[in-house]
């Protein structure tokens, strides 16, 4: 380190304070240089007078009475005011964690009553289906968990609400290789979907809670979840004439 | 040792470093009671160190503006007034760096200067310490 460096950090040094690794070198360069040796030992001795005569300064005791006291009450209020849910701080933890919740809340109970997207994509195969494509089946829409036990689909479930109405027509259809069995209904001109959630992506929380829209322009599709399968009402109607017809029954 | 409690050690040396800006005993206790007050507001100091950093800054600033006296009536008036009678920023730089309460590199950041201009500042004060009628050293 030159002796002009050298100086400059030694200038703004005091022998009691730690040492920064530029002052250490800058210390190292005073042996080096004997003139700046003698100046930073002045410098030094002029210090350490003007630090003597300022800690030699008393404190008048009415000015440590004061001013202790004062800060003595910001203490006190600084520890109030860390637990001070008006604190803007607080206030902002408060507002995260709510929103945190909300968030959690709006994924887990069902990301807020919106239609499943997968749900509508079968909602639209389900309503294109023919009169033709259909096996005629004359029974109760409860009463097809044989006919379709014998057909591979195991776990047939229709909502009690909707067991009694009678069936036309019958028949299973793959989305994604997975099954999804449909009846025709002649009542209303509906047709019932039924499938397994699970590796279709779709959740419908909380159980037996509806979730109702319109596709295609023409149709509407209802769909819940009971007993660990969707069931999907569609129907060429508004969501209107749909959400009538699933408090009729 | 410090009379104030520990985490307000600081304040006798930010006592001292009023007095030496304002040549008077009482007004140092109203620039430090006015800086306290300054940080009493602040919501978000919770650590001694920023605190004291605040503390001095406002000191700094405030104790600027304090008019020169010409002539102590206290011994410790008397006992500062070689520095308080020093042009700035040259008083403010050599106080705080005799006071030994901040390193040269936070004083040149608490005053706003670089190292070479905070040690230019330090070695005019220093010049004029020397120049004295009555040399310090």
């Amino acid at each position: 380190m030159s002796p002009k460096s050298a100086r400059q950090f030694l200038a703004i040094h005091l022998p009691e304070v730690p040492e920064s690794r530029a002052v250490a070198k800058a210390r190292e360069a005073l042996a080096k240089s004997p003139a700046l040796l003698a100046e930073y030992e002045a410098q030094v001795a002029l210090d350490k007078t003007v630090g003597s005569i300022l800690t030699g300064v008393d404190l008048p005791p009415e000015v440590v009475g004061d001013i202790g006291a004062q800060a003595v009450a910001i203490s006190a209020a600084r520890s109030r005011r860390r637990f001070n849910l008006r604190d803007p701080a607080m206030l902002a933890v408060a507002i995260g964690f709510l929103l945190l919740v909300a968030i959690l809340a709006w994924h887990f109970f069902g990301r807020a009553g919106v239609f499943p997207e997968e749900a509508l994509t079968i909602a639209t195969e389900g309503a294109k289906l023919r009169a033709e494509q259909f096996e005629v089946v004359e029974d109760k829409a409860g009463a097809l968990e044989d006919w379709f036990v014998l057909k591979g689909f195991d776990r047939f479930h229709v909502p009690a609400k909707f067991a009694d109405y009678q069936v036309a027509g019958a028949r299973i259809f793959k989305i994604e290789n997975r099954q999804v069995a449909v009846l025709a209904v002649p009542e209303d001109h509906m047709f019932f979907l039924i499938f397994d959630p699970a590796p279709l992506g779709v959740e419908i929380r909380p159980e037996g809670s509806w979730r109702i829209a319109e596709f295609d322009y023409k149709f509407a599709a209802a769909i819940r979840e009971e007993k660990g399968m969707c069931f999907m009402v569609v129907i060429k109607g508004t969501k209107k004439d749909l959400s009538r017809l699933i408090e009729k029954r | 040792m410090s009379v104030f409690p520990k985490e307000w050690s600081f304040l006798a040396e930010a006592w001292k470093f009023a007095l030496v800006l304002t040549g008077r005993e009482a007004a140092a206790t109203a620039l430090v009671s006015g800086a306290l007050g300054a940080v009493s507001k602040r919501a978000d100091l919770h650590e001694t160190e920023r605190t004291r950093r605040l503390l001095f800054s406002i000191l700094c600033r405030e104790g600027a503006k304090a008019a020169v006296v010409a002539a102590p009536e206290t011994p410790a008036e008397e006992a500062v007034i070689f520095l308080h009678q020093l042009p700035e920023p040259s008083r403010q730089a050599v106080t705080l760096l005799c006071l030994g309460a901040f390193s040269g590199e936070q004083l040149a950041g608490l005053l706003g200067k670089s190292e070479p201009e905070l040690a230019r500042c330090i070695d005019d004060a220093r010049s004029l310490l020397r120049a004295r009628p009555a040399p310090l050293s």
